[in-house]
């Protein structure tokens, strides 16, 4: 048998799986389809993250040092999963590098993507510059380092949040019908974020619910509110339009707590964009033949385990966000959990 | 009572406060028996997109989402009230049902709910459907909406004082329309004598003669003469050949 485990995807749940097999002596292969490692967070410049408030550096930049100097973990970039053959403990792999490998078991991190709102045509993204996505902003926050609207690069007076942007949706077809978990964490924090550094600026996020779960409902929806601030309307936001005479948007909605429709001047809109399975997840699914969701298309575990890390293929575990929307600490969790879980299958034991 | 639920924010109206418990439950049961209605209810996040939506909404005190919940509710007082006067503010443009993150089809719920009222002759509805006998008369025996010749001043005051004198000579300017209108001023194209008596096979068949009678007797009187009165030409022509 070899005893060599594969991990697709160097995303916070696959970092996670291949640090863990390192440390425990396990020959590790990594592949990574983009040119470096870290997943979401560290390719598109998140700024903070929840619900610590570190910096991606300072989350997965440990995890990534340790996965490229242990020597047990072997990395490669640019590469992707193309076929696999062969029974559990004992796959034949190919990438599209070319190479085959051998591995006893395989673990699929292979992530999410974020939904792209110009399929919400009446929230005019794409059209008004001053409606930006939740991701746009981090990278405002991240790269720039200031708050600015697009179109004219002054300060904003007033900044609306969108909440379930490509979530809770079935307009969207069935595939968008999950709640995205993170959004309104995150929307209270990069509110906090502008109160604090602007204190003249107006935030209001605009809800159906406030999913701020566990341990998270004080610092991003109590906290946001008390300390910083940020206001909260219940209502979706149904059109976003713009005024020519004061070059402001026109954010739409009812007021449904208070049963009044609105319709308020906006200098920068966020949208906070759900999420949905990678393309890689798509693909590695079907050159496993993992098990999807039929609706979203997520990876779902195996029936018979009561483990969310079991594959419906035996040897094969899923870690992070492929399963479904999920925060970073949790997906770092998993990868390890998914590791535990491929070290036992391989069989290999902890020397002392 | 019969697991409906009472409403309490909105006021009922003077026309429904006598009528008969039993008798709202008959009626809200009509609309809830209708085929369309599972498809046009499934659940409500209370997101108000349709309300913000809704052209209506803005201009009449009419909200999809609170017809959306007062179904949910089972209110049968309040939605009995609503298929007074509350449901004809609703434009049909179904915009809500386009936006509606459930799909629900809160336009879908007022269309059923206004055949319902329509197909019990309540008094309100008789009074709410007075102005468009006009319409009817037209659609009914004709399948045409609207015709030149129903274009008058006094109708359309809001199309502005030059509406009067594009009124004049109306059959002269109609037949110097380049292509073919059907040559009339009393439909907008032609109906050929098969076609008409096609239509009122179909009102005669899906009940919509029986519901006019009780609606406006008068009306289905003047409708009644002109159908017949085709019928009997279809009927001539027939047997000649």
């Amino acid at each position: 048998m070899a005893k060599k485990v594969l991990v697709v995807g160097g995303g916070p749940a696959g970092l996670a799986a291949a640090r863990a097999l390192g440390r425990l002596g396990v020959p590790t292969l990594l592949i990574e389809k983009e040119e470096k490692l870290g997943g979401r967070p560290i390719l598109e410049n998140y700024y903070t993250l929840i619900p610590r408030k570190l910096k991606p550096s300072q989350v997965l930049g440990p995890y990534i040092k340790e996965v490229e100097e242990n020597p047990n973990i072997e990395v490669k970039l640019k590469t992707e999963l193309e076929a696999c053959e062969g029974e559990p403990g004992n796959f034949k792999v190919r990438l599209s590098n070319g190479e085959t490998h051998e591995v006893a078991s395989i673990i699929v991190a292979t992530g999410f993507q974020h939904f792209d709102p110009r399929r919400k045509g009446e929230l005019g993204y794409g059209i008004y510059p001053d409606v930006i996505t939740n991701l746009e902003l981090e990278q405002m926050f991240s790269k720039e380092g200031r708050l600015y609207r697009p179109s004219n690069g002054q300060l904003p007076k007033r900044v609306a949040f969108v909440f379930c942007v490509g979530s809770r949706d079935r307009q969207l077809g069935v595939t968008n019908v999950h709640c995205c978990r993170y959004g309104c964490a995150l929307s209270g924090l990069q509110g906090s974020e502008i109160r604090e550094h602007y204190p003249d600026v107006d935030v209001f996020c605009y809800y159906m619910d406030v999913r701020t779960y566990g341990t998270w409902e004080y610092p991003f929806y109590w906290a946001p509110q008390e300390k910083y601030g940020v206001r909260y309307v219940r209502g979706r936001i149904a059109e976003i339009t713009y005024s020519p005479a004061d070059g402001r948007l026109r954010v739409k909605h009812e007021d449904t707590i208070v049963q009044r429709p609105a319709e308020v001047p906006m200098d920068l809109v966020v949208l906070v964009l759900g999420m949905e399975p990678s393309e890689g997840t798509k693909k590695v699914a079907k050159i496993l033949g993992l098990a999807q969701d039929p609706d979203s298309q997520f990876l779902i575990p195996s029936e018979e385990s009561g483990s969310n890390i079991v594959s419906n293929k035996p040897g094969i575990f899923i870690a992070g966000a492929c399963k479904g929307p999920i925060d970073i600490e949790s997906s770092l969790s998993e990868g390890e959990a998914a590791a535990a879980e491929a070290a036992a299958f391989i069989g290999a034991k902890v020397s002392v | 009572m019969d697991g409906h639920s009472y409403g309490y924010n909105i006021p009922i109206s003077e026309k429904t406060k006598s009528v008969p418990w039993e008798e709202k439950v008959r009626v809200i049961e009509e609309v809830k028996s209708d085929f369309r209605f599972k498809e046009y209810i499934f659940g409500c996040l209370n997101c108000g997109v349709c309300t913000a939506s809704c052209p209506s909404n803005r201009f009449f005190d009419y909200s999809p989402r609170e017809i959306v919940q007062r179904f949910l509710e089972d209110d049968v007082e309040v939605l009995y009230d609503m298929m007074h006067e509350y449901i004809w503010a609703c434009s049909q443009c179904f915009t809500c049902w386009i936006r509606c993150p459930f799909v629900n089809n809160p336009g879908g719920l007022v269309a059923i709910m206004r055949e319902v009222a329509v197909r019990n002759a309540f008094e309100a509805t008789k009074d709410l459907l007075k102005p468009y006998g006009r319409v009817l008369l037209k659609v009914m025996t004709t399948g045409n909406q609207l015709s030149a010749d129903m274009l008058q001043p006094d109708f359309f005051p809001d199309w502005g004082p030059k509406m009067a004198d594009n009124m004049e000579n109306l059959r002269a300017k109609r037949m110097a329309i380049p292509f073919d209108v059907g040559k009339s001023v009393k439909t907008a194209w032609e109906v050929s004598l098969e076609t008409a008596i096609e239509m009122y096979t179909i009102w005669r068949e899906t009940g919509i003669f029986e519901m006019l009678e009780k609606l406006d007797p008068n009306l289905y009187n003047v409708i009644m003469d002109i159908v017949e009165e085709n019928e009997e030409r279809y009927q001539e022509l027939y047997e000649e050949e």
